[in-house]
C-alpha cells in the first residue's frame, strides 16, 4: 500500500464571505508527482496559501505527514513544512546560496557562520543532481533555473516531504525543464513528493502519474494511466478547442507577405548573436526561446531596458526603437498587472494609446462619447464608470488589449500573454490576439514554452543558446516534440491536407498510435 | 434631468483625488468656522485679505510640489529656489538693473536647475531625494555666493525708489479688485497649470509615469521629457515665489523659501496629492494651501505659541497621509468584496 504524504478531505475554505474551496480533496502519495490542472483558476490561490499555512476552513480535514494538522474544528494557522516554488522567489536576493539554504532557516544555531563547511555541505547535494553551480554566489546573479533549483535544494535539505512547483513552464526555458523534470524524478525515486502545478495538459502527461482537474474550488476528476490522454482532457476544453480548430480551418493557404512591417536587421545583444527575421501583416509569430538569457536578453530590447550592440529593428527600412513607438506595441506578461496605470481612470487608460492620433482626446467629449459609444458594445458600458481596481481580470485582460487596438500599431510583442491565465482568460486572450490578427496587425510572441500560442501562430521561430535560429512552417507543427500543445490540431490539419479527406477523425489516428482498440 | 444631474456628480466624484479635494475644502470651512467662533477678527475682510495673500505662496508652493509628486517623485530643491531667485533678482535689481530682466535671469536659473533635476530624475535615474537634494545644497550656495555670502541692500538703491515700488506692489502690496496682487498672480498660475494638468496629453503623461512607469514607456510616453516638464512647472513657481517674496521684503534674503518644499509637500499632501504617485488635483492642492493658512493665522489669531501651530500643522499632515493609506488599503477590500 503507497503511504499517503498529503490529504485534503472535503476542504471548505471562505475567504471573504466567498467560497474559494468547496468540497475540496486531494490525496498526493510518498514519491508521487501529482499534476495538477486548473481549468479554472478560482480558488488556486486559496489552494496553495491553505498548503503553507493552516488557515481556518469551513469545513473538512488536511493530513500531512501522516498526522491531523487542520481541520474544521481547529486551525492553528502554523506554517507547514511545505515547500512553493514559483514566480515569486523565496530566497533573499544579496544573500549568497549557502547563506539562504542553511543559514536562513528555524533551528540554525551556529553564532559563526563558517561558509567553506557550508559550501562543503551543499556540494554533494550539487553533484546529486549534476548541477554547477557556485554555493557562494549571490542568488540575484542566478538564472531563473538556477533560482528554481536553489529553492527546490532547499527543501530537500530542510526535509519537506511536499515540494509545489506553480508554472514553472512560463519561467524557465523547455531545456531546463527537462532538466528541472529529470531532477523532480530524481527526488521523487528518493521518495519526495511533488505536486505540480501547469495549465497544459501536455506538459503534465510528460511528467506525472496522476492528474488532477482543477475547476471552480473543487477538483472534478483525477486521471489516472490510460486516462491521461488528449480525447480525455478534450471534454474539459471543449469551447477552447472548437475555437482553435475553426481558426486553423479558416487558415487558408498562404497568400502574398508584401513587404515586411518590421525587420530585425543583424541584431546583436548579449545572447543574441545577429539576429535577421522578418515579420509581415497580420501574420503571427511565435519565437520560442530556447534559453533564459536570450529571452531576458529580448525583453530588454523591446521593452527598452536594454540597447543593441549592433544592428537595429527596421521598420520601412529606418531603423526605429520598439520602446515607445507609436507604430509598435509591446504587451508584457501578466499585463493586467503590469500594464494598467492603476491610479487612472478606464477611460485615461483606454485612450493612452490613442491621444498621439488624436492628442484632443483628454477634453474632447464628442470624441470620448465616441468611444464609449463603439466600445461599449464591445466592453460593455459600465466598466467606464468603474474605477480600475472593480474590474474583474477580463475586463482588464480587454483594456490592455483594447488600448493596443486603439493605438494601431502594425506590430505587435506580446511577451508570453498566456501567462498566469487560466482556461477562460487563455480563451480571451486568444479571441483578443485573433482580433488584432484580423486588423492586419502583425503579433509577436515571445515564448518560453509554446502554450497556446502555437494555436495561433504562422510560423514559429526558435533562438538557441548559441543564437542559431529554427524556423518552422505551420505546415510543420504537427511535427514538434510531443509536448507541444495543439501539436494534434496540426497533425490532424495535415492528414487533412495529405489525405484530402476533411473530417477524419484525429481520436482515431491517436488511438492506433497508442496501440488502443 | 435627475439622472443627467447623478451622472454629473458621478462624474466629478470619479475624478481620482477629488474625494480628498473636497474633505480638504469642508475641513477648511470647520477650522475658519471653529476660529472665527473662537476669535470674530478672523471673518473680518481685513483678516480675508491677508489670508489669501499669504495662502498664495503655499499654494504656489503646493502646485510645485504636488506636480513632482504625482509624478512619483519629490522636488527637495524647491525651498532653495526659491532663495535662489530672491537672492538674484535682487541682486540684479540693486545693481541697477530692470526687474524685468531681473525676472527673466531668475526664471533662466530655475528653469536650468529644473532642467538638472528632471534630467538627474529621468534620464538618469538618480534617485529623486538624493538627485534633488544634491542640487538643494547647490542652489542655496548660489543664493549665497551671488551677493558675496550676505543678503542684498534695499531693491530701491539700484532701481530707485519709484521702479522698486512698482515692482513690490505688482508682487506683494498692490491690490487688483480689492484683493492683493499675489493672489491674483497665484490664481493666473493656477488656473493655467490646472489646465495643462487635466486638459492636456503632457498632464495625463504626468499621471501616467506617477501611476506605472513602465506601462507609461511602452504606452510612447516620453519618460524624461514629462520628468523634466514636471520639475520645470516646479522651478516656475519657485521663481514666483521667490520675486513674491524679494517684493514682501524688498531686498534679497539668503535664507529666503527655508522649509519650503516641505510646505508643499504638506499643501499637496492634506490636499489629496498621494506621495506614492498618480493621484492628485491641483484644486486638493489649492484647499491644502488653504488649510494650511487657515491653521497658522486662526492659531496665531487666537494667541497660540509657534510650537502648538507647528504641532498642529505636524498632525494633520501625517492624518492625511494616512486617511490616503487607508483609502487605498479600503478601496483593495471593496474589491475583493465586489469580486465576491
Amino acid at each position: 500500500m503507497r503511504e499517503e504524504i498529503f490529504r485534503m478531505e472535503r476542504v471548505t475554505r471562505i475567504e471573504r464571505g466567498m467560497v474559494r474551496l468547496e468540497d475540496f480533496n486531494l490525496q498526493v502519495y510518498k514519491g508521487e508527482i501529482m499534476g495538477l490542472l486548473p481549468v479554472n483558476a478560482h480558488g488556486m490561490t486559496a489552494f496553495l496559501n491553505l498548503l503553507q499555512t493552516n488557515l481556518p476552513i469551513r469545513d473538512g480535514y488536511v493530513y500531512y505527514g501522516g498526522g491531523l494538522v487542520n481541520s474544521w474544528k481547529e486551525s492553528g494557522r502554523e506554517a507547514n513544512r511545505i515547500s512553493i516554488i514559483q514566480a515569486q522567489s523565496c530566497l533573499v536576493e544579496q544573500m549568497t546560496v549557502t547563506d539562504n539554504i542553511f543559514v536562513l532557516r528555524q533551528g540554525y544555531r551556529q553564532r559563526m557562520i563558517r561558509p567553506g563547511i557550508l559550501q562543503s555541505q551543499l556540494e554533494p547535494f550539487l553533484r546529486d543532481i549534476g548541477i554547477d553551480l557556485a554555493a557562494d554566489c549571490r542568488v540575484e546573479k542566478l538564472s531563473v533555473f538556477e533560482r528554481v533549483v536553489v529553492e527546490l535544494l532547499k527543501a530537500v535539505i530542510l526535509g519537506y516531504r511536499l515540494i509545489v512547483l506553480n508554472e514553472i513552464s512560463t519561467l524557465i526555458s523547455s531545456r531546463e525543464l527537462c532538466k528541472l523534470h529529470h531532477i523532480m524524478r530524481h527526488y521523487a525515486k528518493r521518495g519526495f513528493s511533488f505536486l505540480y502545478v501547469s495549465p497544459h495538459f501536455e506538459e503534465l502527461v510528460q511528467l506525472c502519474g496522476r492528474v488532477a482537474m482543477f475547476s471552480h474550488g473543487r477538483i472534478q476528476k483525477v486521471l489516472r494511466g490510460a486516462e491521461m490522454d488528449e480525447e480525455c482532457l478534450r471534454g474539459y476544453v471543449e469551447e477552447y478547442d472548437s475555437m482553435v480548430r475553426a481558426h486553423l480551418e479558416s487558415c487558408g493557404a498562404e497568400s502574398e507577405k508584401g513587404a515586411p512591417v518590421l525587420t530585425v536587421d543583424g541584431l546583436t545583444c548579449g545572447s543574441l548573436n545577429r539576429l535577421n527575421l522578418n515579420f509581415y501583416a497580420g501574420e503571427c509569430v511565435v519565437i520560442q526561446n530556447m534559453d533564459n538569457e536570450v529571452y531576458k536578453d529580448l525583453t530588454g530590447l523591446l521593452t527598452g531596458a536594454l540597447r543593441a550592440e549592433t544592428g537595429c529593428f527596421r521598420m520601412e527600412g529606418n531603423p526605429v526603437e520598439i520602446c515607445g513607438n507609436r507604430n509598435a506595441a509591446v504587451i508584457l506578461e501578466q499585463p493586467t498587472r503590469t500594464m494598467l496605470f492603476p491610479r487612472m481612470s478606464y477611460m485615461d487608460n483606454l485612450c493612452m494609446g490613442l491621444s498621439w492620433r488624436m492628442p484632443g482626446v483628454w477634453n474632447s467629449f464628442r470624441i470620448q462619447k465616441s468611444i464609449r459609444k463603439e466600445y461599449g458594445k464591445l466592453l460593455g458600458e459600465d466598466v467606464f464608470d468603474m474605477q480600475l481596481e472593480e474590474l474583474d481580470e477580463k475586463q482588464k485582460y480587454q483594456l490592455v488589449y483594447m488600448r493596443v487596438l486603439l493605438q494601431k500599431p502594425r506590430i505587435v510583442f506580446c511577451i508570453q500573454p498566456f501567462k498566469g491565465a487560466d482556461m477562460s482568460h487563455r480563451m480571451l486572450v486568444w479571441k483578443l490576439l485573433e482580433m488584432m490578427l484580423n486588423k492586419k496587425i502583425a503579433v509577436v510572441i515571445l515564448a518560453l514554452n509554446l502554450a497556446d500560442s502555437i494555436s495561433l501562430a504562422e510560423r514559429l521561430v526558435r533562438i538557441g543558446s548559441d543564437g542559431s535560429i529554427e524556423e518552422i512552417s505551420r505546415d510543420h507543427f504537427g511535427t514538434l516534440s510531443g509536448d507541444a500543445p495543439w501539436r494534434y490540431l496540426y497533425r490532424e490539419k495535415s492528414v487533412k491536407m495529405t489525405d484530402g479527406n476533411v473530417f477524419r477523425d484525429f481520436h482515431k489516428k491517436t488511438a492506433e498510435e497508442l496501440g488502443r482498440p | 434631468m435627475n439622472s443627467n444631474r447623478q451622472s454629473l456628480w458621478k462624474r466629478i466624484m470619479g475624478v481620482r483625488g477629488m474625494g480628498a479635494a473636497l474633505t480638504a475644502f469642508v475641513g477648511l470651512v470647520i477650522i475658519y468656522i471653529a476660529f472665527g467662533l473662537i476669535n470674530p477678527t478672523v471673518f473680518s475682510g481685513q483678516n480675508i485679505l491677508n489670508l489669501l495673500r499669504s495662502m498664495s505662496k503655499y499654494l504656489l508652493i503646493g502646485i510645485a510640489q504636488s506636480y513632482v509628486l504625482i509624478t512619483g517623485n519629490i522636488d527637495l530643491s524647491i525651498g532653495t529656489q526659491v532663495g535662489m531667485s530672491a537672492m538674484i533678482s535682487a541682486t540684479l535689481m540693486t545693481s541697477g538693473i530692470s526687474p524685468a530682466v531681473a525676472i527673466l535671469v531668475a526664471l533662466i536659473s530655475c528653469l536650468a536647475v529644473g532642467v538638472i533635476n528632471g534630467y538627474l530624475v529621468g534620464k538618469f535615474k538618480l534617485p529623486p531625494f538624493i538627485a534633488t537634494l544634491g542640487t538643494m545644497f547647490v542652489t542655496r550656495g548660489i543664493a549665497y555666493m551671488v551677493n558675496g555670502n550676505r543678503n542684498t541692500d534695499a531693491i530701491s538703491t539700484g532701481v530707485g525708489k519709484e521702479v522698486a515700488d512698482q515692482f513690490q506692489n505688482f508682487f506683494y502690496y498692490g491690490s487688483t479688485l480689492g484683493v492683493y496682487n499675489t493672489f491674483w498672480i497665484a490664481m493666473v498660475v493656477f488656473v493655467i497649470f490646472f489646465f495643462f494638468l487635466s486638459k492636456t496629453r503632457s498632464g495625463r503623461h504626468i499621471y501616467a509615469i506617477g501611476s506605472n512607469i513602465d506601462a507609461a514607456k511602452l504606452s510612447g510616453v516620453n519618460v524624461v521629457m514629462t520628468t523634466t516638464k514636471a520639475y520645470l512647472v516646479s522651478s516656475v513657481c519657485s521663481c514666483i515665489v521667490g520675486l513674491i517674496l524679494c517684493a514682501q521684503a524688498g531686498m534679497g534674503n539668503m535664507e529666503a523659501g527655508n522649509m519650503y518644499e516641505m510646505y508643499g509637500v504638506a499643501a499637496g499632501v492634506i490636499g489629496g496629492v498621494s506621495p506614492l504617485g498618480g493621484t492628485g488635483i491641483l484644486l486638493g492642492t489649492l484647499a491644502g494651501a488653504a488649510v494650511w493658512q487657515t491653521l497658522e493665522n486662526g492659531l496665531n489669531m487666537i494667541g497660540a505659541q509657534v510650537g502648538i501651530q507647528r504641532l498642529v500643522i505636524g498632525i494633520i499632515v501625517v492624518t492625511a497621509v494616512l486617511l490616503d493609506v487607508v483609502v487605498r488599503n479600503g478601496e483593495f477590500g471593496k474589491k475583493k468584496k465586489k469580486q465576491s
